[in-house]
């Protein structure tokens, strides 16, 4: 088979016209040998023009020179003006022959694959614009799926999506399927049921241990932030270029130690006759060892805000690092003090990594398990203790597992509100918008009025985009899921 | 280095940083039962 195709845009207005042309002349083609059919397809508006193309299929190649060459070609053509006014460019012909014939016989013209000849005979693979190799051609809709663009990205990213189905979309369904039974002593009761959530929330002992995980969570991360925040400000401010890398070096190299590890030896030094205890009797600063800072949420708390601080300090650093000095400078040159030039320019324009650090620290101290299992005591329990309880002492796997689901919703609306209320930082970034004008007047340092440098961004703009990827960027985007429509312009 | 009150603090933050694993050596040269008091773990 043989099939040549010749496109035509036609100018709006014009398809009558166009269409008449092709009904009324004759064409001559029927009595042509080889001759199979022919078609005039008409296709979508395109700009300022609708595309025709014209199907003309034949038995073979030589079929079609040969008409080419024939009286009835020219008896065909004669009296055929091209008008200028009709068409929008030249029209264009394409030839194809067939390649490999489709399992369905019956399928006819749509079942071949179709090659696209040009010029010297190079081929490629054809998809034409009217949908014309894609609709009954013996391709099924899941192979037209897969040679859609959507359906490539999909095929390229299958693998890892496939991993994140298995570990983490598969747990969180068995989970969630686990919360909605019921534990009968041995085994468990497949009726669905939404009795844990009712006993979960209603009984004051999983209230507690859930607000009590938040208050640990919101303590642990205050804390974190607001301790990593000078040290990420001074590696970034005060320390020499060349030796920034050697302090976030010395920052990471505690955590190379097993975590559990940590934990327990943050429990020697907080005990009563740990080192805290014994260098401050030693001191006569107290006259008995202290009793908060042991088995209860006090040690949780520094014991986590330990163990979290160098994922404070590094997206604060990054986005400390991504700050243009210039527009410091041009607070002080407008006559803004240190402080005040910290608060409505270095703080503000700090946020994106101080949002991360705050995401970061904050989401998975609620669920810990280890730290007030080990420091923790009784006053230090958390949630996910007695997640641990239900499950593996208790052997009430549904009530476990209506508790993790209550707190994933918990820790998820928590965030979301806390998000909600960054309504403050976004109006304090806001306002350092003025500052950013009046540093795209003052052109930086290069002796260039006028001009923003290079590098200068708009503050609000000055925490995404170019630069080097950091944490920063992963709470960013964090940020822009969780953060309502317009607002993550922060 | 400029800002000797973030220094400090810097240096402060890196001692606690370091605390735990200071403690380490302790425990790697004592065999728990003749170690001094403040080896021993909390009660």
């Amino acid at each position: 088979m043989y099939l040549t195709m010749n496109r035509f845009r036609v100018i709006l207005g014009q398809e009558d016209a166009f269409e008449a042309m092709w009904t009324t002349r004759d064409s001559h083609l029927k009595s042509v040998p080889g001759f199979v059919s022919f078609h005039l397809m008409r296709g979508e508006v395109d700009g300022d023009a609708r595309l025709y193309a014209s199907h003309t299929l034949w038995a073979s190649k030589d079929a079609f020179l040969d008409w080419t060459k024939s009286e009835a070609f020219r008896a065909a053509h004669k009296g055929v003006k091209p008008s200028e006014a009709m068409y929008d460019g030249p029209p264009v012909l394409e030839c194809f022959e067939s390649g490999r014939r489709s399992k369905r016989p019956d399928a006819g013209l749509a079942c071949l694959v179709l090659r696209r000849r040009r010029g010297i005979g190079c081929s490629v693979p054809y998809r034409g614009p009217f949908g014309f190799a894609s609709r009954g051609t013996g391709m099924n809709a899941f192979t037209r799926a897969l040679r859609s663009e959507g359906g490539k990205g999909l095929t390229m990213v299958s693998p890892p999506l496939v991993y994140a189905l298995l570990l983490l979309a598969a747990p969180l369904a068995t989970i969630i399927l686990f919360s909605f039974w019921t534990q009968n002593f041995l085994e468990i009761d497949r009726t669905f049921t939404i009795a844990n959530y009712a006993e979960a929330l209603s009984d004051p002992l999983y209230r507690e241990l859930m607000l009590r995980s938040l208050r640990i969570s919101a303590s642990v991360t205050a804390v974190t932030v607001i301790l990593a925040f000078p040290v990420a400000y001074f590696i970034s401010f005060h320390v020499r270029p060349d030796r920034k890398s050697l302090w976030l070096f010395l920052i990471t190299i505690p955590f190379w130690t097993s975590y559990l590890i940590r934990v327990f030896l943050w429990r020697v030094i907080l005990a009563f006759d740990g080192p805290v205890n014994g260098t401050l009797m030693g001191l006569g600063i107290i006259d008995e060892p202290l009793t908060f800072i042991l088995y209860n949420a006090n040690a949780v708390v520094i014991t986590l805000a330990h163990a979290f601080a160098p994922f404070a300090i590094l997206p604060i650093f990054v986005s400390l690092e991504k700050i243009d000095r210039s527009l410091l400078e041009a607070a002080r040159d407008l006559g803004e003090s240190k402080a005040m030039t910290f608060l409505r320019v270095t703080l503000p324009l700090a946020m994106p990594g101080v949002l991360a650090a705050v995401l970061i620290v904050s989401i998975p101290t609620v669920g810990d398990y280890v730290t007030p299992r080990l420091v923790g005591g009784s006053g230090g329990t958390m949630i996910a203790n007695m997640i641990y309880a239900q499950i593996f002492d208790l052997n009430d796997r549904p009530m476990g597992a209506t508790l993790a689901v209550l707190a994933m919703a918990i820790v998820a609306l928590t965030l979301i509100w806390g998000i909600s209320r960054l309504r403050f930082w976004l109006w304090l970034a806001e306002g350092c918008g003025a500052l950013g004008g009046a540093g795209r007047r003052i052109g930086g340092d290069r002796g260039d009025p006028g001009v923003l440098p290079a590098g200068a961004r708009h503050p609000r703009r000055a925490g995404d985009g170019a630069g080097a990827p950091g944490a920063g960027d992963l709470g960013l985007g964090l940020i822009f899921v969780m953060v309502p429509k317009g607002r993550a312009g922060i | 280095m400029k800002a000797r009150p973030l220094t400090f603090f810097a240096l402060l933050y890196l001692f606690v940083l370091y605390a735990p694993i200071l403690l380490l050596p302790l425990f790697a040269f004592n065999d728990g039962t003749s170690s001094p008091s403040r080896c021993r773990a909390s009660r």
